[in-house]
């Protein structure tokens, strides 16, 4: 696992996959750059020069919107030959995400920070190469791993051509999307050091490439080269095995009660990547919950799943009847259900610690043109009763959506300050065009183009397109840093580090009485709040088993 | 080395005793833990290691446990 992922939830697929080929006879290591001190020390040291030409008012989510900048310098620092362009491409992400000029003396230290961690990593590499002396090796693919990622993969090839190597990964269900110019990109560029590209789960395709089953010349592989009989179910579906994971570097073990997604929303693509939608028996969630907590004393679970929503219930339940004190850190979507307090609570005593809602905007208008198929109301009327269950609610936010007016905009600043004691955290994005897979994209055909000069796309690998709609990108990013500056003035957080973790929940303890412990509380096993009392709202009337939590 | 990775750092000093200087010079406790239960592929990332000691740990332990040592 290839920096830069961010050490919060370990890297599951790759562990999964580890356990599983383990159990099929083969000896598997995994290498983890994201919790080396090299890693740390080269990201701020990065950001840290960067931020001292980023006036206040314009950082925003200062590191979040740095990783599209870090992302592409990392590539283009692979492959320029004209130090003039590399430079001129470096300043230009920086003036297309911060919309400031940078001077030479920024762009040369970050070259040099990059080039020295390049070096670092390079020499590590061939020492575990020649140490490991590995059959094969692959890479898990995030848009911020994706660099330095190849770039391994390409010295694995050159260290020893007969080496397997495969990669596979989020981000072939996001901006390298197969149907995509950056997916064709992509197969081109890692011709001769590639050799398979999986796409969804790779657990079967990766066993059946090792025994040899597919032909040198298949590079793409997905669920259609299996043969039903040959997937796993998903209720036998492997556990992730951390073991070459330093698990006290990370916060939350990770769980699944699902794959795939019930919806099929016109900007996402997870029903092609992890086909149907399955749910698993909650009972077996929960006994695979307890294993991994047995194994790795942790009690915080991020859940893989798209969205929670449709097995809270029955997970909860089951949780309950276990009388397990676990939490779930979730994706989630306002719906009706989370707009009644009896759930909320029922869900909270259950363990249900944070939902990850995409609110968007506070513009039912905006809802409707992104197809999100949820209401201003919904989100008004459940944020509420989920905050007040004590759960931590996080809410992802995008700024400048094309066809979003400056009312528009509006009514989200006004929506944000209404609901600011509900809201543990409001993370906002500005709009940012992939080529494919968004909302009415054939009306956008025609308007979209090429963000960076054709001569520089070279460099880079793989493109950026922006949109000539109104608002366009700069409008966009100055909503965000009004977004962000309405919410720091409003006090609602948006932490990053732990420490600002740690006082954002020292905020919901004060506003919430059934607030949910913060992560150091809960992050060994014996500090929980099992036993301390729910209080139920005015309006609910007490069942009595709420009271056993 | 590889094969004594997943053996306990205590199983590892009992069979060759030379792994402690090593441990020394890189000035890893782990001589002196009353457990000495961790996993000897864990050592050089639990006490944080940078990528150079980390080389140099392995290359110096292959060293300690190679069969004409100890």
């Amino acid at each position: 696992m290839l920096p830069y992922w961010s050490p919060v939830i370990p890297p599951v697929g790759l562990s999964t996959l580890k356990n599983f080929l383990q159990s099929r006879g083969y000896t598997i290591r995994m290498v983890d750059f994201n919790t080396k001190m090299e890693t740390l020390t080269f990201y701020y040291a990065y950001f840290d020069v960067l931020r001292k030409y980023i006036p206040p008012e314009k950082r925003g989510t200062f590191y979040n919107m740095g990783h599209e900048i870090l992302g592409t310098h990392l590539m283009a620092f692979q492959k320029y030959k004209d130090e003039k362009k590399y430079f001129q491409l470096v300043k230009l992400l920086i003036y297309n995400t911060y919309y400031v000029e940078v001077d030479h003396v920024l762009l040369t230290k970050l070259h040099e920070i990059v080039g020295r961690f390049f070096s670092q990593l390079e020499e590590y590499y061939l020492f575990q190469l020649n140490y490991e002396k590995p059959g094969a090796v692959g890479a898990t693919l995030y848009k911020t791993t994706l660099p330095l990622s190849l770039y391994l993969m390409k010295l694995a090839k050159a260290y020893n051509p007969a080496v397997k190597t495969m990669v596979g990964g989020g981000i072939f269900a996001d901006s390298h999307k197969p149907g995509t110019p950056n997916f064709t990109a992509f197969l081109e560029e890692t011709r001769s050091y590639v050799d398979k590209v999986i796409i969804g789960d790779g657990e079967e395709l990766v066993l059946k490439y090792l025994e040899g089953k597919f032909p040198d010349d298949k590079r793409l592989l997905t669920h259609r080269d299996l043969e039903a009989s040959e997937v796993i179910p998903l209720e036998n579906r492997p556990l992730p095995d951390f073991s070459d994971v330093s698990m006290a570097k990370y916060t939350h073990l990770v769980a699944t009660a699902s794959k795939g997604c019930p919806f099929a929303c016109s900007f996402c693509n997870e029903k092609e990547f992890f086909g149907n939608y399955r749910k698993k028996n909650p009972a077996k969630t929960v006994e695979e919950m307890n294993i991994l907590h047995k194994q790795y004393n942790r009690k915080l679970f991020f859940m893989t799943d798209s969205l929670l929503n449709p097995v809270i219930d029955e997970l909860a339940a089951e949780l309950i009847k276990n009388n397990l004190d676990f939490y779930m850190d979730t994706y989630f979507r306002t719906d009706e259900a989370s707009s009644d307090p009896a759930r909320t609570l029922f869900w909270r005593q259950g363990g249900l610690y944070r939902v990850r809602i995409g609110c968007e905007s506070g513009s039912d208008k905006m809802l409707e043109i992104m197809n999100k198929g949820i209401t201003v109301n919904q989100i008004r009327e459940a944020l509420p009763k989920l905050a007040m269950a004590g759960i931590k609610t996080t809410t992802y936010w995008v700024m400048g959506h094309p066809y979003e007016t400056e009312a528009d905009f509006q009514q989200t600043l006004n929506l944000v300050e209404e609901l600011k004691d509900f809201i543990w955290q409001a993370e906002c994005n500005a709009f940012r065009y992939y080529y494919n897979g968004h909302n009415a994209e054939p009306a956008w055909t025609d308007k979209r183009r090429l963000l960076y000069p054709e001569d520089l796309n070279e460099i880079m690998v793989f493109k950026t397109y922006t949109l000539d709609i109104y608002p366009g990108r700069e409008q966009a990013f100055d909503r965000l840093f009004r977004f962000i500056n309405h919410c720091k003035r409003l006090g609602i957080p948006n932490p990053y580090s732990g420490y600002e973790g740690y006082e954002a929940d020292k905020r919901w303890k004060s506003l919430h009485k059934n607030s949910v412990p913060n992560l150091e509380e809960i992050r060994y096993k014996g500090n929980c709040d099992k036993g301390k009392k729910i209080i139920l709202a005015d309006n609910i009337q007490p069942r009595m088993e709420d009271f056993n939590f | 080395m590889k094969k004594y990775e997943n053996l306990q750092i205590k199983d590892l000093i009992k069979k060759h005793p030379g792994v402690v200087n090593v441990l020394d010079e890189f000035n890893l406790p782990c001589k002196d833990c009353r457990d000495k239960n961790c996993l000897v592929k864990d050592i050089s990332e639990m006490e944080n290691l940078s990528l150079k000691d980390e080389m140099a740990f392995i290359t110096k332990m292959t060293e300690a446990v190679s069969d004409n040592k100890n």
